[in-house]
């Protein structure tokens, strides 16, 4: 138990300072850190500092957020990203630049966490309505209102010219994060709070609308609590870095299989996984074709489909 | 006798709106030209064009309406297969496969080589690779795990989106030639059809059809369950892996002819179950069959009276889309 936990303490720190050494500028070495050199301390800390905990952060959102909502679903097979919740994010995040561009990041953001909760809130109305054979056709169906926003998306990138802008959302990217434009993400620490508060209700939500009453627990309450924690998460992740496929699916998914699915005890080695993880995918993504770099999403599209094919797998076995 | 007279008359409407859709789309260009041809009809160089136009329209017609055909068909078959409605053969990921095998090409022959830039060499390896894959998953995942259909869905996603990720970091580490050259490979629409092509599909498409038509006497056997279609005298087993090869080989030919139109199939399979009521593979082939040409030409039409500003995969991806999300919240169902 304690033995777990050092051994993927031990990792993640390993890989936070390989992440905060990498880089284009050479001068960035333990030996000019530790003798005070001012240009590689204002490199490290303007550049490779904010980069590294917004990582952290990100996949501390994310992998929390998929938890939240396989608990909420009641499969575990939903995530943001097979809910449709990230793609209605990024359709707020068009209309906000067509209807109102220019103004605060924090408008834009209202706009997208909007989309993404609506999204969301469909899903699990048709997963609470429908019977389904398998719980695989759960993710299927969320893939399916994926893909009509996705359409309504481009139909109206392509109508208004925004096709570029599109095509750049579409894809996550770690490279540009500085202090500034990474301040949006404030906002994750009252939803991780939130989360962590309520991590119990949630579990016990789990259990269906009529135990978690039997139980004494507002179902209705915790359910939307769950539904804003994890629309704060996926919007404001996707407007400051961009998508991150796989993560809220993978990580609670593999954890759970060692560690059971008490949230609340599960918090923090998820956090510390799915940072690990987010780390090591960004590292291959810095180096693949250094100097230049290459989208963290493609590369956390091969990395996290293979452990979700092995994953699937092991269900097909057990089944 | 009733049940028939009204199978009658559902025919006799969708092939009189099929043959609207036809015509419509083969005049729909007169109305952006109208005032260039009208009082200069008498012209060489006009009735050249026109008659340029026109045969550029029918091998766009004779495409839209293999893909059609195919695309219903294959659909139909495959939701038998999977005993659901909610899935098409593009829900195993076809589409990102052909991404992939054309990034591939590119990466490993060299934008300029023959086998890329003639559209002949192209089609049939790129159809040849894609059979290959197609058929490695189907053993792969099969052949284990006796026929579990579900977990070949599976198994499609995460290849499919891995394939897309995978051709996406290739496409980053291309020249720009090479990345032009892939652009125009993977962006196939109806407008940029290749005629010749098209022509030379007809006869295996119509082949395709044909045994895939043939088989709608098992397939309704097949619809049973397996266990009943064994009792039956089906071999399900086999009859459903060579389903699944010709499900493969039509979605090869059609993703390399047409681009991906994944919402088609299921739009118009569950139509036209909701329309005929009937569950004869005989009747919802044709119905499927028709109702999706009458989608796909009025949906170009459309398009093209709208001056090109969105293309026939995206409406129809929301056409589509948004009538399974009713067809799911409509009523409490079990799928």
């Amino acid at each position: 138990m304690i033995k777990r936990r050092i051994i993927i303490v031990f990792v993640f720190v390993i890989l936070l300072i390989t992440s905060l050494l990498i880089g284009v500028d050479q001068r960035v070495t333990f030996i000019n850190l530790i003798t005070f050199d001012q240009m590689t301390w204002r490199i490290f800390l303007l550049s490779r500092l904010p980069r590294t905990i917004v990582i952290i952060l990100c996949a501390t959102g994310l992998s929390i957020a998929g938890m939240i909502m396989h608990a909420l679903g009641r499969n575990k097979f939903i995530s943001p990203s097979t809910s449709g919740a990230t793609d209605a994010a990024l359709l707020g995040i068009v209309l906000y630049y067509l209807l109102i561009p220019g103004q605060s990041t924090l408008v834009k953001f209202i706009f997208s966490f909007t989309f993404a909760m609506i999204a969301t809130l469909l899903l699990l109305m048709i997963t609470n309505r429908v019977k389904f054979k398998s719980s695989i056709y759960i993710p299927l169906i969320g893939m399916m209102i994926a893909s009509v926003i996705g359409a309504m998306t481009t139909l109206l990138a392509q109508r208004f010219q925004l096709l570029q802008v599109l095509n750049q959302l579409r894809v996550g990217s770690f490279a540009h994060i500085n202090i500034i434009n990474a301040q949006l993400l404030w906002v994750l620490v009252p939803a991780l709070v939130m989360g962590i508060l309520y991590a119990e209700k949630f579990n016990i939500i789990a259990l269906g609308i009529d135990f978690s009453k039997n139980l004494g627990v507002n179902y209705k309450l915790v359910m939307m609590m769950g539904l804003l924690i994890v629309s704060t998460i996926s919007a404001s992740t996707y407007i400051v870095v961009g998508p991150l496929p796989f993560l809220g699916l993978v990580v609670p998914n593999l954890l759970s299989i060692y560690l059971g699915d008490n949230l609340k005890k599960n918090m923090m080695d998820v956090a510390l996984f799915g940072s690990s993880f987010v780390l090591l995918n960004d590292i291959i993504a810095r180096l693949v074709r250094f100097p230049g770099e290459t989208s963290i999403s493609f590369i956390m599209g091969i990395s996290g489909a293979i452990i979700f094919f092995y994953l699937i797998a092991q269900k097909v076995k057990s089944a | 006798m009733r049940h028939n007279v009204t199978l009658k008359k559902i025919y006799l409407i969708l092939i009189g709106l099929s043959f609207l859709s036809i015509i419509f789309f083969m005049s729909a260009w007169l109305v952006r030209y109208y005032p260039h041809i009208a009082g200069n009809m008498h012209l060489p160089n006009i009735q050249k064009a026109i008659l340029n136009i026109l045969s550029e329209r029918t091998g766009q017609m004779v495409a839209m309406i293999i893909s059609a055909l195919l695309i219903s068909s294959t659909s139909l078959t495959f939701q038998t297969l999977t005993h659901n409605r909610i899935l098409t053969p593009a829900s195993l990921g076809f589409d990102a496969i052909f991404a992939v095998t054309q990034t591939l090409l590119v990466a490993g022959l060299g934008f300029v080589h023959v086998f890329l830039t003639n559209v002949y060499f192209n089609f049939i390896l790129s159809s040849l690779i894609m059979l290959g894959i197609i058929l490695l998953m189907y053993q792969m995942v099969l052949r284990k795990n006796k026929n579990n259909i579900i977990f070949l869905l599976l198994v499609g996603i995460v290849i499919s989106s891995m394939a897309l990720s995978l051709s996406n970091v290739i496409q980053s580490m291309l020249s720009d030639d090479a990345f032009y050259q892939l652009q125009s490979l993977t962006t196939v629409t109806i407008t940029n059809i290749n005629r010749e092509l098209v022509y030379l599909l007809m006869p295996f498409v119509i082949l395709i059809a044909f045994l895939i038509y043939r088989g709608h006497r098992t397939y309704d056997v097949m619809a049973l369950g397996e266990s009943q279609a064994s009792n039956l005298g089906v071999n399900y087993q086999q009859e459903s892996k060579r389903a699944l090869i010709y499900i493969a080989l039509a979605i090869a030919m059609t993703t390399a002819l047409v681009g991906p139109l994944s919402f088609l199939g299921l739009l118009a399979v569950n139509l036209a179950r909701e329309i005929t009521k009937r569950y004869e593979h005989k009747h919802l082939f044709i119905t499927s069959a028709l109702i999706s040409i009458i989608f796909l030409f009025f949906g170009q039409v459309v398009i093209e009276l709208t001056h090109y500003q969105t293309t026939l995969t995206t409406v129809i991806n929301l056409v589509g889309g948004i009538y399974m999300i009713n067809l799911l919240i409509r009523k409490d169902k079990t799928i």
